[in-house]
Parts: C-alpha cells; structure tokens; sequence
C-alpha cells in the first residue's frame, strides 16, 4: 500500500507510490493532459574561438504551434548557455533550477561556472527521474578550461561532440552539418553554418518553424542574438499594406456620449499600511 | 499471430509460432520485411535521371548481404530502383519482365516509357495493399524518353508523385533537405553525382543499415549506365574525436 506524503520521507528522485494508481486509471478511460511540446531543431558547434548553439522558435502542442517566437535558448551562466527540446515544462525547469545552482556555487567557491559542472547537475537529475523529466538539450559553454559542447539526452546519457543536433527537425540539421562541418571555422562561417541548419530544420521539419536565434559563446563575451533571422514574416496580398482613410466608409449618424457625466472621481485617502 | 501448441511424447508443451495470419479461409499475408534494402536517392539533370543506392540487404540487425543490386533497367527507357523487402523487389522484376516482354511481342515501334511503367507499378502496389498483403518496397522510377525526363515514387500502400528529386526511406529525412537547397534544373553530369555523394556520405555516416560500398545508376537518352560498386571516403580524424570526454569524465 502506498505510505501517506506526511509519513514519506524525502528521498528525492522519482517517487513511484502513484503508478498502480495511475495505469487503473488509464485503464478506465481517463486521458492525461497533453504537454506542450517544443518539437524542434536545436543545434550546438565548436568553432575556433568558443562555441555557437542555435535554435528555432516553435513551440507546438500536438498539431497547433502554441508560440511562434518562444526562447530555446536558456541562460546557465554568464558563460554557459543551454538549448532544450522536448516537454517545454520540462526543459525550463531543469535549466532554471540548474542555473540557481550554479549561481549558488559561484559564491561559495568566487570562481566562474564550468561547463561540466552544469553538465553533471543536469545528467545527475535526469538520470535520478528515470527519463520521465522529459528534457533533451545543448549544452555550451566556454570556460577556464576551453570550450566545452554537450548533449544529455532525457534518460540522463551525455556526449561530448564537436557538433550536435537534438529535437525533430536533428536529422534535417544534421544533414547540413555532416556536409559542411570542419574544425577550425571563424565566427562569421560558424553563425551561418548553424543559421543554414536550423533554416534546414525549420523548411523540412513540421515540428519546427518560425526564425533562427543564435547565441555565440567566446572566452569572456557572450553575444545572445535573438532572431537573428527571420525567414518567414507575415505577408499582405498587397504589397503597400492597408490603409482605411476616413471617407472610405459612408457614416449614417453619430451619437457622442461623454462619460465623465457617468463616472464620480472622488478623494480619498489611501488605504493605511 | 496463432501459436500451434504441439505436445511432445513426454507431455511438454512446445508453441510454434506463425509469421503470417491465417485466417478461417485460408488467406496469409505479409506481416513483416526480413531482408531489406536502405535508402534510394533519385535527381534530374541536365542529361537525364540518376538514381544512387547502396548494395546491403540487412535481415534485421544482421548485415546479411553485401552485394544487392537494388537498381535495375527496365526495357529501354526506365531505371527502378527499391528499398524494403528484397524478395518483393525481386517479385516486381518478374512481373515487369512479362510486361516488357508483351511489350516487345506487340513489335510495333512502340515501347513503354517511364511514366507508363510508374503507372503500372501503382496500379500493382494499390491492388496488393487493398488485398492486405503489400509488395513491401518503397519504388524510384526514373527514365527519358524522347528526351522527356521523369522520376517517380510509389510507396507501398500505393501512393505515388513525381518530382525533381526523390528519396527513399532514411534518405527521405537526411537526403531531402541537401537536395531541396542544392538542386539545380541544369547540373552537369558531375556536378550530380557530387551532390548525390554528399548525400550518400551523409547517410553512410548517420544510416545504421548503409554500408559504404555504392551504385550509381544513370539514364539518357542514349540508354542506361550503371556504375561498378565503389566506396566513399570518411573522414573521422576531427581532433575532438581522439579523446572526447577529457573535459567531462564520465560522459562519451
């Protein structure tokens, strides 16, 4: 039987007291809320002088896109910045909590965050929920050690890649990378190599769409350029856009109702502490 | 799936399992492909049509075969290259044999050409899936005739398109998107085949069932050519291959 939460103690991880529970139910017909999903292309890649992670800016939930400009792109630290795909829940509340602690760390030990730090934080939480934290992510940075590329996949595996694609629209990016990746790239062949990625991504993948950001890591600078491409703007049928001047429509009769007269403004005193 | 229970001399029980339904009437269909064939790519060109495949034919996770020619000409004017179940790829050759060798029977200058052939391979295809028992294979058709380029694709439940270029299979995910920003209406011979390599490589690298060894299969008007095997180039030597996890131990 499963113990009451006041009794339980607090172990952490996954705690699996509800399950029987939950598949009863299930079985009963009831149907779990959807998730809103980041279905996606995000990207990562070592260039010569730091890291570059890019990302697309859709957020879908099931067929409908949920925010056509969300940020993938989450803050670590000052030098460290983390891409994620999967639930978007999820993936904003790994990198957050993360990211407080290694804010935390930062002041006990007065030294700037390393990329493997907020690596195993990441993995080590992961890995303690069994794959359920449904969060699939970048992770870059470039710290006193040299640039550092991650990827950590749900389950709590990482990898340490020169170049990394995750979310639905990887295989379209990887495709463009397998192609055109070489070491040694210069900033400018670095930010468009991983825009013609994520452009990929986002014409070949359903799941993702929208515009491009990109966020560029070098040895104590981080530049965040937030849509930095934008290939699908809105368009008019006419090109000059419209405008209704007044004259267009014929006006039958006008009634003005000042409202001051139905409003009483009085002073009063404001309310005491 | 049914379990035959056949009982030994000493009573123990063994279940024999069937692969295929067999139903009250007697009918069986396909359930599953065993052997099977990784992507075909297909593009136009200046010329004509190239189509690209690898030669394994994997039986699961096993690399069974090494030597599969998964593109083949058909009468004069068509290519056909398949993915999918090889035993079914081998059944479509026959039935196109008969219908070519008709064709030439009728000895009347006339001979099919390659949307005429993308047809009856739809028509084939629909039919078996309406039976519940499809030919399992993913289909490449390209041809000239008379100078007219085509490609086609027929999936096996019947659909079918044609485009400028085609892919199969994991090449549908990996391949399309190189083709959709690289292809040109008027690529030159070579310039085909190194985009088509780009893909190949690509895939050869992220395609768990590719094996580097290639065709490349091309037709014109002046008649069909189809490439001895060969291999690509990999490259492997990025310098944060040698030792990946010394920044991060314990990842890989």
């Amino acid at each position: 039987m499963a113990r009451l939460a006041a009794d339980a103690p607090t172990k952490g991880g996954f705690s699996f007291d509800l399950c029987q529970r939950n598949e009863m139910l299930l079985k009963k017909g009831m149907h779990l809320p959807t998730f809103r999903k980041t279905g996606t292309t995000i990207v990562g890649l070592v260039f010569q002088d730091g890291v570059i992670l890019g990302a697309d800016t859709r957020a879908t939930e099931g067929p409908i896109v949920a925010d056509k400009n969300c940020e993938k792109i989450h803050y670590m630290a000052p030098n460290i910045y983390c891409c994620g795909a999967g639930t978007a829940a999820d993936t904003e509340a790994v990198t957050d909590m993360v990211s407080s602690q290694l804010q935390l760390h930062r002041y006990a030990t007065g030294r700037e965050s390393r990329v493997v730090t907020a690596l195993t934080l990441l993995k080590s939480h992961l890995f303690s929920y069994q794959g359920h934290v449904s969060a699939a992510l970048v992770l870059g940075g470039v710290d006193i050690t040299g640039p550092h590329l991650h990827t950590v996949y749900p389950h709590g595996s990482t990898d340490t890649l020169p170049f990394a694609t995750m979310g639905s629209g990887s295989l379209a990016a990887m495709a463009v990378f397998e192609s055109k990746f070489r070491e040694g790239l210069t900033k400018e062949e670095g930010i468009k190599l991983v825009s013609e990625a994520i452009c990929s991504g986002i014409f070949n993948d359903l799941g993702s769409g929208s515009n491009v950001d990109v966020c560029v890591i070098t040895k104590g600078h981080t530049e965040y350029l937030r849509n930095h491409q934008l290939p699908n703007p809105r368009t008019y049928v006419s090109s000059r856009g419209y405008n209704f001047v007044k004259g267009h429509t014929e006006v039958l009769s006008t009634k003005i109702t000042p409202l001051k007269s139905k409003v009483e403004v009085a002073e009063v005193d404001a309310m005491e502490e | 799936m049914e379990r035959l229970a056949i009982h030994h001399a000493n009573g123990m029980e063994m279940v024999a399992v069937k692969d295929s339904a067999i139903s009250e009437n007697g009918t069986e269909r396909t359930l599953y492909p065993y052997v099977t064939g990784t992507s075909v790519i297909g593009m136009k060109y200046k010329d004509g049509v190239i189509l690209a495949a690898d030669m394994g034919g994997s039986y699961g996770s096993t690399l069974r075969y090494k030597s599969v020619e998964r593109i083949k000409h058909i009468g004069k004017h068509s290519l056909l290259g398949a993915s999918g179940e090889i035993s079914d790829f081998q059944e479509i050759l026959r039935y196109l044999d008969e219908l070519i060798l008709y064709d030439n029977m009728w000895d009347d200058g006339n001979s099919l050409g390659p949307k005429e052939v993308h047809n009856y391979l739809t028509r084939v295809m629909y039919n078996r899936r309406n039976k519940f028992n499809p030919l399992w294979n993913s289909l490449v058709l390209g041809g000239v005739k008379n100078g007219q380029k085509y490609l086609g694709m027929v999936g096996m439940i019947g659909t079918h398109f044609e485009d400028n270029h085609v892919a199969t299979g994991f090449g549908n995910h990996l391949a399309r998107p190189i083709l959709r920003a690289e292809w040109r209406e008027d690529l030159s011979f070579e310039e085909a085949v190194k985009l088509l390599e780009k893909c190949l490589l690509v895939l050869l690298y992220r395609d768990r069932s590719a094996i580097n060894k290639f065709q490349i299969a091309k037709i014109t008007d002046e008649g069909v050519t189809i490439s001895q095997p060969y291999a690509l180039k990999t490259y492997w030597g990025f310098s944060a291959f040698q030792n990946p996890s010394k920044g991060a131990e314990g990842s890989w």
